[in-house]
């Protein structure tokens, strides 16, 4: 029997989030969050194995006809912020619709931006996927990522 | 254009790219300030010229020709100075890009200060009044008009005087504004301090000050702190103040003061390079020289110095006169002065004992400006040592260290290493708080700390430690109340607790997220925090600030009903981005126009010599500041990433939704094909249906990579272009920019009305692409996704279930492509849809905001409520805020007003309206104000400020409406009430009323 791994997916897409979730392993017990507030919160409160994270992520969920607050290209990296100053040890695989993220004001690309986000922010990215509506080749990234670790 | 490259410092470079890519102006001005801060010698030439380039030094310094007085003190509290010379480099760089405005400044301060020396008033105060229109405010010219009105005040017999009186009381009342107090409240604090306690040293000034506030004290609060400010820029002033001339340099924004305090400073004894070469350069020394020319001008700077003339214009003088025999008793006089004054100072105050014991030994003219701030302005925030120690003590709280033993030595060089903060948190009050229980390491002290070294050194680490320590405090303490906090530190710390009400901008609240539930919440607080600053801390400007948040979350709460779909941009935060980023240029044109008289009779032949030419590099003609303008804010409007359309693209289209829309439901019946009829289709049919999909998605992937974008080197089949002036789009920008801006110009707009304008030109400007980008849907959709379709049909042309899944499939494809087409109709606010009850709610609610005084209720006398779209939604908006408005305005503050309104026809697509105003108290005298009121309101339009900015053209709107009902004399009041009723009805057509 496999051992159930606690996964807390941040995605405000729902096309993209039915995709992440139709392809993670039987034995991930996801939750999802769709802003960076209700992460924030979700992971002062409970612990993950893995967070699923993407980077562009609105600061608080858009309710009807309410505004969500200003976009935030980076709101995956205050998520990561969190996970440092709580000093929570999850693992992190970052899956991403854009090529790179700002880091610091540098564009760094995706692949780099794990070494960059690991040490910037002291935390454990294991991998950063680039997500493709219609190409299913990041899938096997993301699974080539969760059978190496 | 220089390059970001060409900085060698990384970090800079970071700073400078992160400024350029920023669309908020306060996320802006940290970016610069700690770029400022870190900035190389071998960079500041390059770092001067991006700024400049870029537009950005108005971030930093603010207007070079500021338009309202209060400007000249609005960045005076943030500064930090650099070293001297690389203060200067920057400065040097803003003097040469507005050297033509200057020079021609000085000249007419030539002519003023000889207008002044031959006593002719009258024109020298119409000389003062005219440079003003002109350019803008500036200390040298407030102080021009303080020293005509000493000198014309007691002579009422003299005709010339009393009009010269008259013309400069006017001028001076409207710089001694509420607003200009506020500012001086809010950022000078230190000035005044140090004014204060020095007033022996500074006695003439003193007495000078409040000789020449006495006729404007009654005026308005604060206008004295205002005279004391100003004289705060003399020379002697500064001298005490020793090596602040960086500080001034940064401090002034206006280019007039930075050219005379240039002056100032290439007239000591070793001046920095760059200012000797601007003279040199830039400068005509016969004007120069001209500033000062006779003896006469000598005698009188000597006597009058304090109030009339600048720093300059002495020391000028004495280089003027080199070879004069008075020379060395001029020198002589200034030295003496100046000496006695600063050892005075220095010498007898302990804490410059203590901490200046090193400008104490400064040599008068010759050492000022040292390249090493002593940081007087902070130091002397602080009244006694004991207030200096505290400070010290939070930094070592800070820091981990033992506060308890410190030496004054060790304070000292602790507060040199900070730049020294000083608020008025005392070491018993920390300790106070210590004996409460709380650790050093309560979250209160390490909170605090925080705010204080965050506001010296900002950083993105230090800001998220901030916002933790800030959410750990209201959490354990204040139950997430940041106001209940504020009360507290009020109490203790009213320095500090300003600087948190300055740090809780949106920005930084909307990160506490432990905090806040919803950004809803966020804007809540924040309205609460200006709403308490304007009351607990009596400071209007947050009145201001609470007031434009409850409306904006009115119409953002009416806007709630736009559909989310459409294409679209953030028109509020645009027109202020024009407002924040394209006033000078605005101003400019206009004062163009204004010179050159009507724009159809002038500009035609210069806007034909713009488009031949690069239209970017024009830099003359009237017409070339508003194109320029157009440029700019065309660019932002399509490009910015808060509110430009590239972000809707982003967030609709290149985040997947655009491809999901139209993929998903094809995939999905596709898929559910394939399942249940998996045992009979064939391999090759199976295969077939994936081919066909596979096609559909490379066509709907083509359209969403290459056409729905903008135009770009990567992207050149994109379909929007941000280049406002391709050729087929001049002849409607020229149009657009007559019918927009002539009849506004020629009504004297304000530059927040000509930025309302911006919106629709901008629209126009793309309406064009959006068309493009609609037939190119159709277009795909009818020639390649058809085609492409019909082959599912024709994989068995015979078999129903094909033609049925063809069917299915075409179908599902139509609606989803005629709903993308609909996300770029241009959205229009007249779209909204909403009752007229609801409009009335929020009109009351508006107007009660506006006029807390008023207490108007209202009611709809109907059981079911219309709902109204379009037009009509404007035209009843706007009505009922006239109507309400005006009721409050003239109905009885003390007895709550209650307005009916009730259908008096609804069958039809007219709607009549019934609406009636009762008060107990509205007498027949007051009805008629009422009705006469309206009634003028409604014939012409309003001239005030505060209606126009927030109905803009509403008011015309109604009039035009009423104008063309038929009959025209239904419009009419009737006042058929009772002594204590008004009645009058108002019939509208509703020409778009929406479907039940």
């Amino acid at each position: 029997m496999n051992m159930t791994i606690s996964v807390l997916l941040v995605e405000d897409d729902n096309y993209k989030r039915d995709a992440i979730l139709s392809v993670v392993p039987e034995n991930f017990e996801c939750s999802v969050e769709q802003s960076v507030a209700t992460a924030v919160r979700r992971l002062s409160r409970d612990r993950f194995d893995l967070i699923i994270l993407d980077m562009a992520l609105p600061n608080y969920e858009k309710k009807d006809n309410a505004a969500s607050g200003s976009s935030q290209p980076q709101g995956g990296v205050d998520v990561l912020r969190e996970l440092k100053y709580l000093k929570l040890d999850s693992k992190v695989i970052i899956v991403s619709q854009y090529p790179g993220i700002e880091i610091d004001g540098e564009f760094v690309s995706l692949n780099e931006s794990v070494e960059t986000l690991n040490s910037r922010y002291g935390v454990s990215v294991l991998g950063a996927v680039v997500y493709d509506f219609e190409d299913d080749s990041w899938v096997a990234d993301f699974n080539r990522i969760l059978i190496r670790e | 254009m220089i390059s970001l490259s060409s900085i060698k410092s990384k970090k800079t470079r970071n700073y400078l790219r992160g400024a350029l890519s920023n669309d908020n102006s306060s996320i802006v001005q940290k970016t610069l300030a700690a770029a400022r801060s870190n900035l190389r010698e071998d960079d500041v030439s390059a770092f001067a010229k991006i700024l400049i380039e870029n537009d950005l030094d108005t971030l930093v310094y603010g207007s070079a020709f500021p338009e309202k007085a209060f400007e000249l003190f609005k960045n005076w509290k943030s500064f930090d100075p650099l070293p001297l010379e690389i203060e200067t480099n920057i400065q040097l760089e803003r003097l040469i890009r507005n050297n033509e405005q200057i020079s021609s400044i000085v000249e007419d301060i030539v002519t003023l200060n000889e207008q002044i020396i031959g006593k002719y008033y009258l024109a020298a105060a119409n000389t003062t009044v005219q440079i003003i229109d002109s350019y803008g405010y500036s200390v040298t010219i407030v102080r021009k008009l303080l020293y005509i009105n000493s000198q014309v005040e007691n002579k009422v017999s003299d005709e010339d005087c009393a009009r010269a009186r008259e013309i400069v009381r006017s001028a001076l009342e409207n710089i001694f504004s509420k607003e200009v107090s506020l500012h001086l409240k809010s950022h000078t604090g230190f000035l005044v301090d140090l004014f204060d306690r020095r007033s022996d040293v500074f006695e003439t000034i003193h007495a000078q000050a409040k000789l020449n506030r006495a006729h404007i004290v009654n005026h308005t609060e604060g206008s004295n702190t205002l005279s004391l400010v100003y004289r705060s820029r003399f020379p002697c002033l500064r001298s005490v103040i020793q090596s602040d001339a960086s500080f001034y340099l940064a401090s002034c924004c206006s280019a007039v003061d930075v050219f005379f305090d240039f002056l100032n400073m290439s007239l000591l004894s070793s001046p920095p390079e760059a200012i000797t070469k601007y003279f040199n350069n830039h400068f005509n020394k016969d004007l120069i020289n001209r500033l000062c020319r006779n003896k006469d001008s000598f005698n009188i700077l000597i006597n009058k110095t304090e109030t009339s003339f600048d720093g300059a214009d002495i020391y000028k003088l004495t280089s003027a006169i080199t070879e004069n025999e008075l020379l060395h008793q001029v020198r002589s006089s200034l030295d003496s002065q100046i000496a006695t004054r600063e050892n005075i100072a220095l010498e007898t105050d302990p804490i410059n004992q203590a901490l200046f014991p090193h400008a104490i030994s400064l040599t008068k003219l010759s050492v000022p400006h040292s390249s090493k701030r002593l940081n007087v302005s902070r130091y002397n925030s602080a009244s006694d040592d004991t207030e200096l120690r505290s400070f010290a003590v939070l930094h070592c709280l800070n820091k981990g260290q033992d506060f308890r033993n410190l030496n004054p030595g060790e304070i000292r060089n602790m507060l040199g290493q900070t730049s020294g903060f000083a608020y008025t948190l005392s070491v018993d009050e920390v300790l106070h708080i210590k004996e409460r229980g709380e650790e050093i390491d309560s979250p209160i002290i390490s909170f605090l700390a925080l705010v204080m070294l965050n506001e010296s050194d900002p950083s993105d680490d230090r800001e998220f430690d901030l916002r933790k320590s800030f959410e750990t405090l209201l959490i354990s303490d204040y139950s997430g109340k940041i106001t209940h906090f504020l009360d507290w530190l009020n109490t203790r710390t009213p320095g500090l607790c300003k600087a948190v009400v300055i740090l809780c901008d949106i920005a930084f609240l909307e990160k506490l997220y432990r905090i806040f539930n919803s950004y809803e919440e966020v804007l809540a607080e924040r309205h609460n925090i200006c709403a308490w600053a304007s009351d607990i801390l009596n400071d209007p400007y947050y009145l201001s600030v609470a007031e434009q948040l409850a409306v904006d979350e009115k119409i953002r709460n009416i806007r709630g009903e736009l559909d989310d779909s459409r294409i679209y941009v953030d028109e509020i935060r645009f027109k202020q981005w024009v407002v924040e980023n394209q006033a000078v240029s605005l101003r400019r044109y206009q004062r163009h126009i204004e010179i050159i008289g009507d724009i159809n009779s002038t500009h035609g032949k210069q806007t034909e010599l713009i488009f031949d030419a690069n239209v970017s590099s024009v830099n003359s003609g009237s017409i070339a500041y508003l194109i320029q303008s157009l440029i700019e804010s065309f660019e932002e409007f399509c490009h910015n990433r808060i509110f430009g359309i590239d972000s809707y693209l982003s967030r609709r289209i290149r985040h997947g939704t655009l491809v999901g829309q139209l993929q998903s439901p094809i995939k999905k019946q596709i898929t559910e094909f394939k399942n249940s009829n998996i045992s009979e289709l064939t391999i090759a049919e199976g295969e077939n249906l994936d081919d066909i999909y596979r096609q559909y998605s490379a066509i709907v992937r083509n359209l969403k990579d290459e056409k729905l974008q903008f135009k770009s080197d990567t992207k050149s089949g994109g379909l929007l272009n941000s280049s406002a002036f391709s050729t087929n789009t001049r002849s409607r920008i020229l149009a657009s920019v007559q019918q927009n801006f002539n009849n506004a110009l020629g009504k004297g707009a304000t530059v927040g009305q000509l930025a309302d304008e911006f919106p629709n030109i901008c629209w126009f400007l793309i309406e064009n692409d959006l068309q493009q980008i609609k037939l190119e849907i159709e277009r795909t959709f009818t020639s390649e996704i058809k085609p492409l379709l019909r082959k599912v049909n024709r994989i068995d042309p015979d078999n129903p279930k094909w033609i049925s899944l063809y069917r299915e499939l075409d179908n599902t494809a139509k609606l989803s492509f005629d709903e993308i087409i609909r996300w770029f109709n241009k959205p229009d606010q007249s779209s909204m849809s909403v009752t007229i009850k609801e409009l009335a709610e929020v009109v009351t609610i508006e107007i009660n905001d506006h006029r807390p005084e008023s207490k108007i209720s209202y009611e709809i006398y109907d059981d079911h409520d219309v709902r109204v779209s379009g037009s009509a939604y404007q035209t009843v908006y706007d009505l009922f805020f006239v109507l309400f408005d005006n009721v409050a305005a003239h109905g009885n503050a003390k007895q709550p007003i209650n307005i009916t309104v009730g259908y008096l026809s609804t069958d039809s697509e007219d709607i009549s309206l019934n609406i009636t105003v009762e008060s107990k108290l509205l007498s027949p005298e007051d009805a008629s104000l009422l009705l006469q009121a309206i009634d003028a309101s409604t014939a012409v339009e309003l001239d005030n400020e505060a209606m126009v900015r927030e109905k803009g053209s509403g008011l015309g709107k109604i009039k035009s409406l009423i104008e063309s009902y038929p009959g025209n004399s239904d419009y009419s009041w009737d006042i058929s009430s009772t002594l204590y009723k008004t009645e009058f009805s108002i019939p509208i057509i509703l020409l778009d009323r929406a479907s039940a």
